[in-house]
Order: structure tokens, then C-alpha cells, then sequence
């Protein structure tokens, strides 16, 4: 080997071969225009570790996208910028205000609020298990991925009401961030941290919130048994043909995520038209008549947590919902066949237990891990 | 520079030894699209409660069609090639208006091994060891998996086969709240698979695409051996026993056909 190297040649030869091989393996770094005079960043260790998902049964295995895989510098960077208030225009207000863990990542108002405290048209969505869902994000469906979706709250007049350029103009010149960025992405200087890596930390944090420790989860693991009345509620959930009536509820949030990544009217507005529809949902997004008034069923592991509930936060309780769905919902020309408009013939004592079920998929070691808690704090 | 000059072409070789193996690839695989449309009767199927259609002199409309097929083959004297193991076909994708009804729902494979083959097979449904499963034991994207979720049923521990979905004039009078909006949902159990074979000469030569053609036809789908329709009722899974066995026999006499 050493008389390879014996005359520059060689290492010539070498470096040429190597140079003409490499450009297609190298990830393609998007550089903005340099704000400052870029500081080098190679003498700081780069050495990314791997997130493993964790078995977590019952839930099945995440895809993750092969260009942002899950490791632990990139996670916790994406932790520190889900909570940072440096992401808003006025620095008062971070994704986090909208998504804290104990309301299982809601801010338990009917609508949110934003940096400048105009309030928005929905309710702000859960993001436990938001790595599963790979059928759109947001109430309407509109954006695909988790890293798309983080490109827009930061530039939404109503939500945090800032640029990205400012955003990254400030992270570049960070006490903390250029190290932060560099042990996740293995930057060589600050000028090549971007808006693109900033929504990758963040999708990538965004994956970790896995919750699969509800009671349900344990009975399903069989670590675990329910009460009579959680399981008459289970039964109630899942249609169980026992004799009960059918709640109906496991077509639209079925397990194991509790959702069926889809988009539903579930009748909750009396209209006369398709067109009558205040807010238009998927319609809106798609242009397709039939999809107005269409909402993603949201998950309904730690639901107990995140009232209040619907996409514009009109019912303050479980039971309001249930008592919805029961007395029969709006009739609508795309109104979901299984969202009976007769009711369904729950008994007061069938609501309780359907209640007491929907308590058991609260997860308390998800929204107290430490792991997903505010890292300024 | 004398020397440079010298090792130049060695410095080519060397190159093209290194980096040409990623891209030259003996192409010895054909490659198959499958395209499912759906009809009723003579009509295109356009879903999503748009187009109303005749149903023994009722108005019926449709809004969402979909359908597991598995054990995907290819079948001449030496065997079968297997194709895909399961496949869900969501109509109700491609099936909004008339234009995007006529192109329909398209499943591609590269890598189809070359050669001739008579038949073309396939099941309609889960096989019964994957009805085994759930939603937990896969990828989110994977036909069976999460995103799918919708189409397993705790309470029958399976998948729904077939699932259509619309609404039914029952008092003539127009689309309103006293009508019927109907979820058809057909499957659960090992004797409701149905395994269909098509006859049809397919010669898969090297880089060339295949392209097979598949119409499933709503209304023949829903007709009794004596030729009336079945009954359309409300969502019971109980109650359509007899309903979901016509169906299915259906989708092996005719309703579902190679064009």
C-alpha cells in the first residue's frame, strides 16, 4: 500500500477517481446567500447517532423519508426550535404555544391564537403519532410531509408572522444554533444553515412524539385489563357484535393510530347545499365540490387531553361529541354512510362507557416525557 | 507533465471501471400496467355522488369503490410468476369526473421477468393469511397497513375485500336525509376470497410494457343469478350476508373482466 502513494501521481490518480465517484452520493446542500460573513464549523465533531423507533407495538412501523432520517442531534435540534419563540416575527410565540404536551400537544383553545394575537379559523391539531401520517397534514389535508408542513406557520400572517430569511439569518449568527446544526447535519459553515434543515430538526422531532403506552395499548399488549365499563365502551367502539348498539366509531378512528388517515363530513353543519359550507375544508383545497365541509379525522390517542374538539373547537367535551354523533347528525349530499343521521341509539350508560373507553387511550408517560418537555425550561 | 500525460488513460479506465457499473444494467425484465375502470352497466362510474344511475327504476349514485386484489400472477405450462401479493385499488381516486374515469386507477411493476404466459391471475380479497393480520403488523403505506385502516375491522379481525358506498333514492323523490346512503362492506372471512384467472396471451420480451386492461362493472356486480338487483339497505354488517356472497361470486362471473 505504501508505494501506492510513493509519487503524487498516484494520489493524483486517486483523488481524481474518488472526486469523479463522489458527487452523486453527496446530499445536496441548498446554501442561501451569504448574511454575514460565514463562520467555519468543521473543527466542531460531527458525529450523528441514529434515533431507533422504538418496538412500539401496537402502533405499526414509521416510514421515514430516506433524506431525513432520525438522529439524536437532529432531534434535539428540532426540539430546541419547536420551542424556540425566535421563530415568530415578534420572538413571542414558537410552534410549541400551539402544540404543548399537556394538552396532548393542542393548546385546548377552540381556535388558536398567533404571535400577534389575531385568532386563526381552527383548532390546532394533535401531533402525537404525527409520523404516521402520510396522508396529508392539517385539517384539510393540504400539505403532504411533516417538513413541508413546518415551512408554513412561520410564514402565516396569523400564526408566528415571520420570514424565513429572518428566521435563518438569526439561526446563522446564533450562540447555540451553527453547533447545533453542524452535530445534526454535518454543516461545514454557518451560512449553510437554511429554512430546509430548520423544518428536517423539526420533522424530525415531530416523529419522536410516539405514544404507545395507553391503557389500551397495555390490554392490547396484555400487560393490562380494562374495567367493565372500558371494556363495554371498547365493544361500543369497535362495533363488537354483542348485543349493544353500534357507536360506529373504530370506521373513521380506527386502530392502531386511532385515525384512519382520511377526510370525512361527519355532519356536524346543517347545510343546503355543498356550496353552503362556511368553512370548506378539503373542498377548499381540492376544488372538488363533493370534498367541502370534509375534515381529517383526527387520532383519538389522548383525546381526553385536547378538548376542545372538531376542527373549529365547537364542542367543549367528550360528551358533547358523542351526544352529536347519537342524536343524529346534518344530512349532506357527501355526508359519510357510517355518520348516521337517525342516531344511534346509545343509552346514557352506553355514553359513559363509550367515555370511560376513550379515557384509557390517554397516554400520561407520553405527555410527561421528558424528552418532549421545553428544553429553555 | 510528461508523466501526467502518461497516466491519463489509465486514469479513464479507472473511472469509467468505478462509476459505469451503477448505471449499465442488462435489461432482461419487461415491465406490466394494470389499469382497473369501473362501469355501471354500459355507463362510466363516476363516484362521489355525481352521476345518478338507474337501480330498477330508482335513482342510485356512488361515492367511493375500492377493492383488495392478491396473488398477482402470471401463469403459462412452467408455472406462475408472482407479480405483486396484494394490492389496494381505491377507485374513488380516479373515479371523479368522466375523463379520469376512463383512464382509471393504474398499478405499475418493473422487473416483470420476461417470457410467455396464457393467464393472467389473480384473488379478489385477502387470503386468508394475510385476513390473519392487522394494520399493526406493516408499514403505514403498505396496502395492508395503517393508512389503510379503514379497511380492517376489529370486530370480523380482517379486511374488507370490497367496499361500495352511495346513496339510494328509496322514496323516489330525490336525494335527502329519509334515503338510504349505503356502505357495502364485503369480506372478513376465508369463503368470501375469490381466486379469478384470465386467459389472454402475454408476451413480456425485454424493456417492452404490457399493458392489461381491467373493467369491474358495478351493476353486474349487483345482480342476482336471476338477473334483479340485490336490495340496498342501510349500513348492517349483520344483514347483508346473502348480498355479500352475490357480489363476490360476481367478481368471478363476468362483473369483472380483461378488456
Amino acid at each position: 500500500m505504501s508505494c501506492l502513494f510513493r509519487n503524487n501521481y498516484s494520489l493524483l490518480l486517486l483523488i481524481l477517481v474518488l472526486f469523479a465517484c463522489k458527487k452523486e452520493s453527496r446530499p445536496t446542500v441548498i446554501t442561501n446567500p451569504p448574511i454575514t460573513d460565514a463562520k467555519d464549523l468543521s473543527d466542531i465533531s460531527y458525529n450523528p447517532v441514529a434515533v431507533e423507533i422504538p418496538n412500539a407495538f401496537p402502533l405499526p412501523v414509521m416510514d421515514i423519508p430516506v433524506d431525513n432520517p432520525l438522529t439524536e442531534a437532529g432531534v434535539e435540534l428540532g426540539r430546541f426550535l419547536f420551542y424556540d419563540p425566535l421563530l415568530s416575527g415578534n420572538e413571542r410565540m414558537a410552534c410549541a404555544d400551539c402544540h404543548l404536551p399537556k394538552g396532548g400537544f393542542t393548546d385546548n383553545l377552540a381556535v388558536s391564537k398567533g404571535t400577534d394575537g389575531i385568532a386563526g379559523l381552527r383548532s390546532s391539531m394533535s401531533l402525537i403519532n404525527a409520523g404516521y401520517f402520510t396522508k396529508g397534514l392539517f385539517w384539510d389535508g393540504r400539505i403532504k410531509t411533516l417538513e413541508e408542513q413546518a415551512l408554513l406557520p412561520v410564514e402565516d400572517v396569523i400564526e408566528l408572522h415571520n420570514d424565513w430569511e429572518s428566521v435563518v439569518e438569526k439561526m446563522q449568527v446564533h450562540n447555540d444554533y451553527p453547533t447545533r446544526f453542524r452535530k445534526a447535519f454535518g454543516i461545514n459553515t454557518t451560512n449553510e444553515i437554511t429554512k430546509e434543515l430548520a423544518v428536517k430538526a423539526i420533522a424530525q422531532f415531530e416523529r419522536s412524539l410516539i405514544s404507545f403506552n395507553s391503557k389500551y395499548d397495555r390490554v392490547v399488549r396484555n400487560e393490562a385489563f380494562f374495567e367493565e365499563d372500558e371494556l363495554t365502551g371498547f365493544e361500543l367502539f369497535f362495533d363488537e357484535p354483542n348485543g349493544l348498539p353500534d357507536a360506529e366509531c373504530g370506521h373513521c378512528h380506527n386502530a392502531p393510530l386511532f385515525t384512519v388517515n382520511q377526510y370525512f363530513n361527519n355532519g356536524i353543519d346543517s347545510v343546503g347545499s355543498l356550496e353552503d359550507f362556511k368553512d370548506k375544508g378539503l373542498g377548499a383545497i381540492t376544488n372538488n365540490p363533493f370534498d367541502n365541509g370534509k375534515f381529517r379525522a383526527p387520532s383519538l390517542r389522548n383525546i381526553a387531553l385536547t378538548a376542545p374538539y372538531m376542527h373549529d373547537g365547537r364542542f367543549q367535551t367528550l360528551e358533547e361529541v358523542i351526544d352529536h354523533y347519537n342524536e343524529g347528525a346534518h344530512f349532506a349530499d357527501n355526508i359519510d354512510p357510517l355518520i348516521k343521521t337517525r342516531g344511534l341509539g346509545l343509552s346514557e350508560q352506553n355514553k359513559k362507557e363509550l367515555i370511560a373507553f376513550l379515557h384509557a387511550l390517554t397516554d400520561t408517560s407520553f405527555v410527561n416525557n421528558p424528552a418532549y418537555q421545553n428544553p429553555f425550561e | 507533465m510528461k508523466h501526467l500525460i502518461k497516466i491519463l488513460p489509465f486514469v479513464y479506465c479507472l473511472v469509467f471501471i468505478t462509476c459505469g457499473k451503477q448505471t449499465v444494467e442488462p435489461i432482461d425484465t419487461a415491465s406490466l400496467n394494470l389499469s382497473f375502470r369501473a362501469t355501471y352497466g354500459e355507463e362510466t362510474l363516476v363516484l362521489d355522488n355525481q352521476k345518478e344511475y338507474d337501480y330498477e327504476g330508482k335513482a342510485v349514485r356512488f361515492s367511493k369503490v375500492n377493492f383488495y386484489l392478491a396473488n398477482l400472477v402470471a401463469i403459462n405450462d412452467d408455472g406462475e410468476t408472482e407479480l405483486s401479493e396484494v394490492q389496494f385499488i381505491d377507485l374513488t381516486l380516479t373515479h371523479n369526473t368522466s375523463t379520469e374515469a376512463e383512464i382509471g386507477t393504474v398499478r405499475s411493476f418493473s422487473k416483470v421477468p420476461i417470457g410467455e404466459y396464457k393467464y393472467f391471475g389473480l384473488g379478489v380479497g385477502v387470503p386468508n393469511d394475510l385476513n390473519k393480520t392487522n394494520p399493526s403488523d406493516y408499514a403505514t403505506s403498505h396496502p395492508l397497513g395503517a393508512n389503510n385502516s379503514s379497511e380492517y375491522l376489529e370486530d370480523w379481525n380482517g379486511y374488507i375485500f370490497v367496499r361500495i358506498e352511495g346513496e339510494y333514492d328509496k322514496d323516489g323523490d330525490g336525494f335527502g336525509s329519509n334515503d338510504i346512503a349505503f356502505s357495502y362492506q364485503v369480506g372478513g372471512r376465508e369463503n368470501l376470497y375469490r381466486s379469478v384467472e384470465f386467459e389472454s396471451t402475454l408476451i413480456f420480451s425485454a424493456g417492452e410494457t404490457v399493458n392489461l386492461d381491467f373493467e369491474l362493472d358495478i351493476k353486474q356486480l349487483f345482480t342476482r343469478p336471476a338477473g334483479s338487483l340485490i336490495r340496498i339497505i342501510d349500513y348492517d354488517p349483520t344483514d347483508i350476508n346473502e348480498e355479500r356472497q352475490i357480489i363476490m361470486n360476481n367478481f368471478e362471473q363476468g362483473a369483472f373482466q380483461l378488456k
